[in-house]
């Protein structure tokens, strides 16, 4: 792996859809470019998901006008509804919903195992319920293929066998690592089109840096263009979260450098920049779109709760740092208005702003690691999100080993607490109780102690 | 998403109804920047009506001498001349109806007497009420308004009245100086009613033009000729001084014949209620939009029997899907016809929508439920809409209004509204209206037209009319 630092050439990648470059670093923090059949993309992205092939009320016009390189399609959804042949037929997702740029869809598996009732994963497959007449089902890692082969993304995402990390069950966990690994293969040999699509593998091994080390080592033997971080952003506590995150991007024992690492879930704007600053490369969450919906705009110092009363009378744009269509043409009394309402366009400016802001956020990002000022702006972020110097132990463990120094920022004796609305408020996840947390504090304490996570020991 | 309507949108309708509460009228002022500003409409012109097209807020409980009772999102409220003009001048629209006892077509005659005699007196009220708006105003002194001012900083627009330093004795426009005032006429499904209640009001100082309220509440489509020539001609109003005054009527336009009806019979701006609803439903508009070329009116070719003219008609090129699915007005998205259909809605319509997607994929948004099949299919249906708007505004400068309304009603298998032969329906109007500021979500101009029989608003055909259920 080529180093990160210094005059070494910097970590790049040539598959045959996808080129991998990265064009600068800053501690692990890198700023990259990604040539995908469609468009280049510039990582850290976020990429905005489109579910039933459009993303919540914009038009394809609008998300080129934010800025978005990557969105996503639903393989689940849209083999219901209109249908992967359809679509293949209408020229790919691209054609259908007439989108030029980047396009990813996700295997389906996640879908099945979030969305239906009695979904079984054997080693055939995902067997579920049909919504539609209830008749019993099966999606298999070829047919998830081949379903994407007819929708016709970018990128392309394996079937994993994907485990809540809040299961309570090791075996399965291990299971799942396994399994996961023998349906990339199948997953590879089902895939019809390695020229013009790129399939990512997910690696699995739920809280388990075993499993989860096992994971990275098999699916990279495969030499796929790209590598998804999963299993995560599904109630596990932002301590084990970064951990895992922090350990499939180390720089010796992670995934490769000079290919794209792509964090599944994540849209908390926290979550992206300590990810980011650990060495991720892509993000997807339906959360800045969905909390649009609910009224909740996000902001550098956290969310604006639009249904609030309180703005009512603030003639404020959501966020004067921001140079989107909407805050320069709206304030947070008139989307304070069209939100308590429940008029349906006001989902759709919020949601215009919101993707505004994680657009603006990665693109900040990605400035100020070529202008090799990443932890300056990390701790302007961090600063701003939490002016009392309250920032959560979760970050100042991650950042302290993504080597960020949060000195002057993060304080010990917080300062009394101002009125910032939503200040981090979003987290703090909960961990599954009192026992568990205070051993997650004594974790904490000892990892501090530790030091920096060392390189794992390979076999 | 407004911007991209063609032919352009030229001003934009509110009502004044919706702005009592959240936001009210003391938000707004606080704000200081109007509704146009408020709700980011950018450059359009407002029109400030007293009722909103895609609902009607009166009658759920009796109004009185002083105040209409409304129902609006957040309730009912009880609406006088002075709440009314406050609201009216915290928008600073560009153009407002006043107050009016809103009643319905079934209403009897002594209802209607009641309506047209407070309708009147709180003409009187706005007026005087409209005219204090427009004075000069000093300026108030201001608490530091640095939220202002960031609100401001973004948008690139003066601050206007509002972004004064303290103490300064400047004076500034009043918030309705320059706003054109609409007088109310009211008067139910009776002409002769609404002959008298308009010759109540007449023609009077501060008024720029006339709406025609209480229509779309139940009257017969086919008598609506009827009624606003009742209205427009009982104000007794000499041909030149009604040429220069604007007619606007709500409720209207319940579709494309309607709306054609309407401006024949004086009305030059009209609410599009009819594009939220069909978009609602998941309709395209299809309607053509000009007759093919070298069209005759079927007086004209004595050899065209009534289904060649219609086929000969529709067969221009572009018009109507007959396909499943559609009717010759509309097509329904929902219907599975459509499912693998890569063309546009409307081939040769140069909108958003059909420019940028096609039949397929507005399928299926609808059946997926996705916000964007709303917002696609309305940005084609209004600018469908304000298509044929633009047509008939070229069929009235090219003198040819006439062949034009015969031609789209030949399109109809049965018209809404007999006309009798020879009966030309035609207003007079000297010369086409400057006016920038003439605004409403459509407007048609006046038709120069040969053969007026008397003069200002028109003629109602001597004919029949008779109930026709599409």
């Amino acid at each position: 792996m080529a180093s990160t630092s210094g005059a070494a050439a910097l970590p790049s990648s040539d598959s045959p859809a996808l080129k991998f470059k990265v064009v600068a670093t800053q501690g692990r923090a890198r700023s990259s470019r990604m040539t995908l059949p469609h468009y280049t993309a510039h990582t850290p992205m976020f990429m905005p998901v489109g579910t039933q092939g459009s993303v919540k009320g914009l038009t394809t016009a609008q998300l080129a006008e934010l800025d978005c390189h990557v969105i996503l399609g639903n393989t689940y959804h849209l083999e219901n509804r209109p249908g992967s042949e359809l679509v293949a037929d209408m020229g790919g997702l691209h054609g259908f919903i007439n989108w030029q740029r980047g396009m990813l869809t996700d295997s389906g598996g996640f879908q099945m195992v979030s969305l239906l009732h009695l979904a079984e994963i054997t080693e055939q497959g995902v067997t579920f319920q049909s919504p539609i007449d209830g008749s019993a089902m099966l999606l298999t890692p070829e047919q998830s293929i081949a379903i994407q082969n007819r929708l016709g993304a970018d990128i392309i995402m394996a079937l994993d066998d994907v485990v809540p990390t809040t299961t309570n069950d090791p075996a399965r966990f291990e299971e799942a690592t396994h399994r996961t690994t023998r349906w990339i293969d199948r997953c590879i040999s089902a895939h019809s089109r390695p020229t013009e699509q790129n399939l990512f593998a997910i690696v699995q091994g739920g809280l388990d840096p075993q499993l989860r080390q096992l994971s990275i080592q098999q699916l990279v033997e495969r030499n796929l263009p790209g590598y998804a971080i999963g299993g995560l952003a599904g109630g596990e506590s932002k301590d084990d979260f970064w951990r895992v995150v922090a350990q499939c991007t180390h720089p010796h024992t992670g995934l490769p450098q000079g290919k794209p690492r792509y964090v599944m879930g994540i849209g908390y704007p926290l979550d992206i920049v300590v990810c980011s600053a650990l060495g991720a490369d892509m993000f997807d969450s339906v959360y800045p779109t969905r909390t649009a919906r609910f009224g909740v705009a996000l902001v550098p110092e956290g969310v604006l709760k639009l249904k609030n009363a309180g703005y009512a009378r603030d003639f404020r744009p959501l966020d004067s740092t921001c140079e989107c269509m909407v805050c320069k043409n709206y304030t947070r009394a008139y989307l304070h208005n069209v939100v308590t309402r429940g008029i349906a366009s006001a989902a759709i400016l919020v949601t215009y702003h919101n993707i505004a802001y994680t657009q603006a956020l990665t693109r900040r990002m990605r400035a100020a690691i070529e202008e090799q000022r990443f932890p300056d702006w990390v701790r302007d972020y961090l600063r701003t999100m939490f002016p009392a110097g309250d920032v959560p132990g979760w970050v100042r463990d991650a950042m302290a080993e993504a080597g960020v120094d949060l000195t002057g920022v993060a304080l010990d004796q917080p300062l009394a607490r101002t009125g910032a609305a939503g200040a981090g408020g979003a987290e703090e996840k909960a961990g599954a109780g009192a026992g568990v947390k205070s051993a997650r504090a004594e974790r904490r304490a000892a990892g501090r102690a530790r030091g920096p996570v060392p390189a794992m020991e390979t076999e | 998403m407004l911007a991209a309507v063609t032919p352009p949108v030229q001003g934009v309708q509110l009502s004044v109804m919706q702005f009592l509460e959240n936001p009210d009228a003391a938000t707004l002022r606080q704000f200081g920047r109007g509704g146009r500003a408020f709700l980011g409409l950018g450059r359009y012109p407002v029109l400030a009506s007293n009722r909103d097209p895609t609902m009607y807020e009166f009658g759920t409980r009796p109004s009185s001498e002083k105040e209409v009772h409304v129902c609006i999102h957040s309730g009912g409220h009880m609406v006088g001349p002075a709440k009314y003009m406050d609201t009216v001048a915290a928008l600073q629209p560009d153009l407002f109806v006043t107050l009016c006892d809103e009643i319905t077509a079934d209403s009897r005659s002594k209802r209607i007497a009641t309506s047209a005699r407070r309708t009147a007196a709180w003409l009187g009220t706005c007026l005087e009420l409209a005219e204090q708006y427009s004075q000069e105003q000093q300026q108030q002194q201001q608490q530091p308004q640095q939220e202002q001012e960031a609100g401001a900083q973004g948008s690139g627009q003066a601050a206007g009245a509002a972004g004064a330093t303290e103490g300064n004795a400047a004076a500034a426009p009043g918030p309705l100086a320059g706003s054109l005032a609409l007088a109310a006429l009211t008067g139910g499904a009776l002409p002769a009613e609404r002959s008298r209640a308009a010759k109540a009001i007449g023609d009077r100082p501060g008024i720029a033009g006339y709406a025609i309220c209480g229509l779309g509440t139940g009257e017969d489509p086919a008598q609506r000729p009827q009624l606003i020539a009742a209205s427009l001609q009982g104000l007794g109003l000499a041909p030149e001084v009604a040429a220069g005054r604007l007619v606007f009527a709500s409720g209207v336009v319940g579709g494309p014949d309607e709306l054609l009806e309407a401006v024949a019979a004086g009305v030059d701006l009209m609410d599009c209620g009819f594009v939220a609803q069909v978009t609602t439903a998941g309709y395209a508009l299809t309607f053509p939009l000009r007759p093919p070329p070298g069209w005759q009116q079927p007086g004209d070719a004595p050899t065209a029997a009534p289904g060649e003219a219609r086929a000969a008609a529709g067969a221009a090129g572009v018009g109507p899907d007959v396909a499943l699915g559609s009717d010759d007005t509309k097509m329904n998205l929902w219907s599975t016809a459509y499912r693998l259909d890569k063309g546009p809605l409307l081939p040769g319509c140069g909108c958003f929508a059909c420019r940028r997607h096609s039949r397929a994929y507005l399928h299926h948004l609808l059946n997926a439920h996705e916000m964007l099949a709303e917002v696609l299919l309305e940005a084609h249906n209004t600018s469908h809409m304000n298509a044929f708007c633009q047509a008939i505004r070229e069929a009235i400068a090219e003198g040819r209004f006439q062949q034009y309304r015969a031609w789209f009603r030949s399109l109809r298998a049965a018209p809404l509204v007999e006309v009798a032969a020879g009966a030309a329906g035609a207003k007079r109007r000297a010369e086409q209206e400057a006016e920038a500021e003439a605004a409403g979500v459509e407007e048609a101009a006046r038709p120069a037209e040969e053969g007026a029989e008397g003069g200002g608003f028109g003629k109602r055909p001597a004919g029949r009319s008779k109930w026709v259920r599409v």
